[in-house]
């Protein structure tokens, strides 16, 4: 089972290896603004990245609704 | 009542006099009465078409309250798709195009504003079937946010989720609100009457007279052509976000320095802001969630209805449709040869690589506002081809036109390279009093004295 903890290190991975960005740091808090190379040309191949990472399908009502990390790593641990 | 009169700063003068001295329950009412009031007096007989969009949408909404189905929010897309067909795209395809001396149907013309009320129609929809959340805003809210006055003819296109709350937020008399609005609204002023109303004149005669005019003045026309449609709509915007801040309402910020963008992409994130972003949240990121399975390729795919909707919002001419292409052309571009392009930059000094980008960035933006001022596809080449014409003299019309509009742009582009990011209202705010009223001074003696007002109307009323 996956925890918090180990859900946001995966996902600062991801973001860092999509965004070509290695020394990214990712709290709960951060949103799509406060990263760099993250805008709505690259969000969807973020998501999709996540979404093949941990096996499952975000909604795009789901998608929309994450105000940041923190909502992003609610809905995916509701999924596993 | 164009925004640029003394008759609109008389009116917003009494309407925010009003708006303070009656108590908070009846603020709501005051300026639904003013923006309805404002849109008689502008449009006449069509503020019924104003009226039946915002009976006919917020049923809809509360047909959607009541059971939160789906056949609501496509009745309301339909709905808003439909009256902007019935008005601004079928008479055109049809030979229906305006005419005031024309018949019946000929004498209908496109309500001004129609295009941005109908999206924030949409856009509300949308935001609250997409969030689940049946909080619906009551009828007078609805139709503030719908007619609110400073926006209604031309934008910024608000959101429900962040307009409506204000509407019953308690709003007193501030001092700062006020005195924010008002030089928000006094640089609008500086830049469509002393900039835009000056440079008009000139436009107006090459692109209407093209075929007359030798290369070099082909050029000029059509740099001033772009610098003209910024300053013109940039300064209707900050007079609507200043009227409104006047009343305490923010507004989107509608223009961010777009001509100093260093791509088509980061353009199109500072041009229009309220329009680019609304397509992007309604429309790109929608198509770019149900091909997302085709990777970069449905990324393409969605970048180009995207840019082609862009375009078709202008208006029935196959001028906008190709403009709405082009900028997905460049967009497309930008996406595929993103690393090529910094390996490129990176062998440049970081001070010419950001003067050869922001130069590639506002010629290509000067030759697609081409589209946006030809009748047709086929006066735009012809316009273009000109260029090559070097016999003739360079026609520069009134010289005194185009000194008062060279200076007052100077002055617009050095404090926009001074403030960078920063909205105007805070970089005037920083500087000490005696620069800031010097500012002020100034500004209103070259609106008086060199400023134009001559055409009172914005461009962008016509999309």
């Amino acid at each position: 089972m996956i925890d918090r903890t180990l859900a946001l290190q995966q996902i600062e991975s991801i973001i860092g290896q999509t965004l070509k960005q290695p020394d990214v740091c990712i709290t709960e808090q951060s949103t799509a603004k406060d990263i760099k190379g993250w805008d709505s040309l690259s969000h969807m191949t973020v998501m999709v990245a996540i979404e093949e990472q941990f096996n499952i399908k975000f909604s795009f009502m789901e998608m929309i609704n994450m105000s940041n990390v923190g909502s992003m790593i609610d809905c995916l641990l509701e999924k596993l | 009542m164009s925004l640029v009169s003394v008759l609109y700063l008389v009116f917003l003068t009494i309407v925010a006099i009003a708006y303070y001295a009656i108590p908070q329950a009846w603020k709501t009412c005051l300026l639904l009465i003013a923006s309805l009031g404002f849109y008689g007096i502008n449009q006449g007989f069509y503020i019924f078409i104003l009226l039946f969009s915002i009976i006919v949408n917020y049923t809809l909404i509360r047909l959607w309250a009541a059971k939160a189905a789906k056949p609501w929010v496509i009745a309301a897309v339909l709905f808003n798709v439909m009256l902007l067909g019935l008005f601004k795209y079928i008479p055109a395809i049809f030979g229906f195009a305006h005419n005031p001396n024309g018949s019946l149907f000929q004498r209908i013309a496109i309500p001004i504003g129609l295009s941005f009320f109908s999206f924030q129609a949409i856009g509300y929809m949308l935001d609250l079937h997409w969030s689940g959340k049946k909080t619906v805003a009551t009828f007078p809210q609805y139709s503030l946010f719908m007619s609110f006055f400073p926006q209604l003819l031309a934008g910024p296109i608000a959101r429900g989720k962040s307009f409506i709350p204000q509407i019953s937020r308690a709003k007193s008399f501030d001092y700062s609100c006020i005195v924010a609005g008002l030089r928000r609204i006094l640089w609008g002023l500086f830049k469509k009457v002393v900039i835009a109303a000056n440079l008009a004149p000139y436009t107006d005669v090459v692109f209407q007279n093209y075929r007359e005019h030798q290369g070099l003045t082909i050029i000029l026309a059509a740099i001033a052509y772009t610098i003209q449609i910024f300053m013109d709509f940039s300064a209707y915007s900050d007079i609507a976000i200043g009227s409104a801040k006047v009343l305490g309402y923010e507004l989107m910020e509608n223009f961010r320095i777009p001509l100093f963008a260093r791509s088509v992409t980061d353009f199109w994130r500072r041009w229009h802001i309220s329009l680019s972003s609304w397509v992007r949240d309604y429309l790109f990121m929608p198509l770019q969630y149900q091909t997302r399975a085709w990777g970069k390729k449905g990324m393409l795919m969605a970048t180009m209805l995207t840019f082609l909707l862009i375009g078709v919002w202008h208006g029935a001419n196959w001028t906008f449709v190709v403009f709405g292409l082009l900028q997905g052309f460049a967009i497309s571009w930008e996406i595929l040869a993103v690393r090529f392009r910094e390996q490129l930059w990176k062998l440049l000094p970081d001070w010419l690589s950001k003067a050869v980008s922001n130069l590639t960035v506002f010629l290509f933006i000067t030759a697609s506002a081409i589209l946006l001022r030809s009748a047709s596809i086929g006066d735009a080449f012809a316009f273009i081809s000109r260029i090559s014409v070097s016999t003739g003299t360079v026609y520069f019309g009134s010289k005194q036109l185009l000194i008062f509009a060279l200076a007052g742009m100077t002055f617009v582009f050095g404090v926009d390279v001074l403030k960078g990011e920063m909205l105007i209202t805070e970089f005037i705010d920083k500087q000490p009093g005696l620069l800031r009223w010097s500012l002020y001074i100034f500004c209103i003696i070259a609106i008086l004295l060199i400023g134009s007002l001559r055409s009172d109307n914005f461009i962008y009323y016509q999309f």
